[in-house]
């Protein structure tokens, strides 16, 4: 409340000048300009709340008791923990969806450390520098829908990635690579960390070409270069930039990749491209078992909630020096 | 043979340049080898980032060339798919996308803009937990409420509405877009309202005139990244327009998309076309997309 009274005040030193004279109308005029700012606060922030509470928290909640019940859509009935017990950790699936939901985040890192890579070969080279950040980051504009199509058939049986290893001498490798389960899961992991690869490289080398230039020339002064200016230099300077490309990979790993195994695998052979968020749609909408697919949904939140909170940790982290 | 050929060649290499010290030589040869480790470093990087890009845009490309030649082994040039795509379904997919990512830009920067001018500028008491909560619904993923959304709208017969559709696209990127748009007013000094209230101007007056302009390149960036994210996405449009009449050019491409079974050269196209308008938004706006990303690193 003080703070408030302070800032009202901060500006208008007429207002200020005049209450020495008459006390009482400066405070009045101070109180009611308090409460008009307070008054129209509220106003323009309501729609934005009415619509968050009704199509988002509303909702979540209904999935979070849901998630509780045997739930047809219709009527439900308490089961306690019996979704996620029996219908999510002991289901005979749930090994595997696990697995590849892991072998996708885990990928992740090695994607973004060739990003890492790149962004500085980029930032230490103005040849052509504009026209490469434009190709890089094309890909940010293309839906899964229109890059799961592509690949799906560049990499079947007959399309042109086959034909290339044929060319290459490696016809031994060609095969239908969305038809193996290895294969197609691999294919998901590439596909993916393709996809994500320009859009961290000129994040990177945003974070990297806004850096403190001075260092680096000092570092540069005292000898540094190659992979020595790369390790001790370039990577501490960035390491919010790296850690954001990390956290908002994974986050998109892990909740964003429904697109991709739509059009690319449809989640098989099997189950074998299903990762947690692919499993959330089939359990409901394929197998009609809503309930569990409610539940998937407050584990999907968990787990984004685990990656915010080692963001922020990171960010304080980043903070103290 | 070879042996002796090559001892001639390095015995006879030192001679003629025998004018200045040995000393100026060494150091002469040392420059020229640096020169010469420079020139093939930055060669070889351009062919990494060479490589790299070609990587990227082959896929593009691969499309654009299958959508214009003919399948039967000639590789003619066509314009057959494109005629055949542009005549089926999918301008009418677009139409519907479009409208839906309009309506959801309407409602995000509208309300959106809003909210943070509240937030930032007129904070009343409880404005900080309410920040909080909306920077917490940052992190809750669409899966979560999607299925008990799902049945909300149908019960209220909402499936397959296109506006209601959009307001809830809308919805779902509301927490992000005035998390940006908050920060972005903050910056403004506070000095601004007050003078325009001393003036005599009302809250919403200020608001219209003096903050919505000086907000417009944080609304670009907010308005472009959630029509890339509405244009683009599929599950909520599969869900909640799944009737014929309604479906949007993700879910039409999503389901005619099996190259077993329908041509090559139509299903490239078709991709094509749907990512087009987002390729030109990106073209136009790329500054601004980057600007939005990193929006998150705090600085």
């Amino acid at each position: 409340m003080s703070l408030d009274l302070r800032r009202a005040t901060a500006g208008p030193t007429v207002a200020r000048r005049r209450s020495r004279a008459g006390r009482p109308p400066g405070v009045h005029r101070r109180q009611s300009v308090i409460r008009q700012r307070q008054y129209w606060g509220r106003i323009f922030v309501l729609p934005a709340l009415v619509l968050v509470a009704l199509l988002i928290i509303l909702p979540s909640l209904q999935g979070l008791y849901y998630s509780f019940t045997d739930w047809n859509g219709r009527s439900a009935t308490w089961v306690g923990l019996d979704n996620y017990i029996n219908g999510i950790f002991l289901s005979p699936d749930f090994g595997r969806i696990t697995f590849n939901s892991l072998c996708v985040v885990i990928s992740v890192p090695f994607g973004v450390a060739l990003s890492v890579v790149v962004a500085n070969l980029l930032a230490n080279s103005t040849w052509g520098r504009a026209w490469f950040r434009g190709i890089y980051f094309l890909p940010i504009a293309l839906s899964w829908v229109v890059i799961g199509i592509t690949f799906a058939y560049l990499l079947s049986g007959r399309g042109p990635i086959n034909g290339l290893l044929d060319v290459v001498g490696l016809g031994l490798l060609s095969q239908d690579w969305l038809g193996g389960e290895t294969s197609a899961l691999l294919s998901i992991i590439l596909v993916f960390n393709w996809s994500y690869f320009g859009i961290n490289v000129v994040l990177l080398f945003t974070g990297m070409t806004t850096a403190d230039q001075s260092v680096t020339e000092a570092a540069r002064l005292d000898g540094a270069h190659g992979v020595k200016m790369f390790t001790n230099i370039v990577i501490p300077q960035v390491r919010r930039y790296i850690e954001l490309s990390l956290i908002v990979t994974m986050a998109a790993a892990i909740t964003q990749i429904f697109a991709l195994i739509y059009t690319m695998t449809s989640g098989g052979p099997g189950v074998s491209t299903t990762t947690l968020e692919y499993a959330l749609y089939t359990r409901s909408f394929s197998l009609g078992h809503f309930s569990q697919g409610a539940a998937f949904g407050i584990l999907l939140f968990l787990v984004s909630l685990v990656f915010a909170v080692v963001r922020l940790r990171a960010g304080v982290k980043a903070d103290d020096d | 043979m070879m042996t002796d050929h090559q001892s001639t060649i390095t015995a006879t290499g030192p001679t003629p340049v025998a004018g200045p010290s040995p000393a100026a030589r060494k150091v002469g040869t040392r420059r020229v080898g640096d020169r010469l480790k420079a020139l093939l470093s930055t060669g070889l990087v351009r062919i990494v980032l060479v490589a790299l890009a070609a990587m990227t845009i082959a896929p593009l490309g691969f499309m654009v060339f299958k959508s214009l030649t003919k399948q039967d082994g000639t590789n003619a040039l066509t314009f057959d798919a494109w005629a055949a795509v542009l005549n089926g379904k999918l301008p009418q997919a677009g139409l519907i996308s479009l409208q839906v990512s309009v309506i959801a830009i309407v409602v995000i920067l509208g309300v959106g803009t809003l909210a943070a001018f509240g937030f930032a500028k007129l904070s009343f008491r409880g404005s900080q937990p309410i920040m909080a909560l909306i920077i917490v619904l940052m992190l809750v993923p669409g899966q979560t409420f999607i299925i008990t959304e799902y049945f909300n709208f149908s019960n209220l017969g909402l499936i397959g509405n296109i506006p209601a559709v959009g307001v809830l696209y809308g919805a779902t990127q509301i927490p992000f877009a005035t998390f940006i748009l908050t920060n972005f007013f903050r910056a403004i000094p506070d000095e601004l309202v007050e003078a325009a209230i001393i003036d005599g101007a009302s809250y919403p007056r200020a608001f219209w005139s003096i903050f919505l302009p000086l907000a417009r390149p944080a609304m670009v960036t907010v308005g472009v990244l959630a029509f890339i994210g509405v244009w683009n996405d599929l599950l909520i449009a599969l869900l909640f327009l799944p009737t014929p009449g309604a479906r949007t050019l993700s879910v039409v491409m999503a389901g005619a998309q099996d190259t077993r079974v329908f041509d090559v050269s139509q299903v490239m196209a078709g991709s094509l076309l749907s990512a087009i308008p987002c390729i030109i938004v990106y073209l136009i706006f790329q500054r601004q997309i980057a600007v939005g990303l990193t929006a998150g690193t705090g600085k």
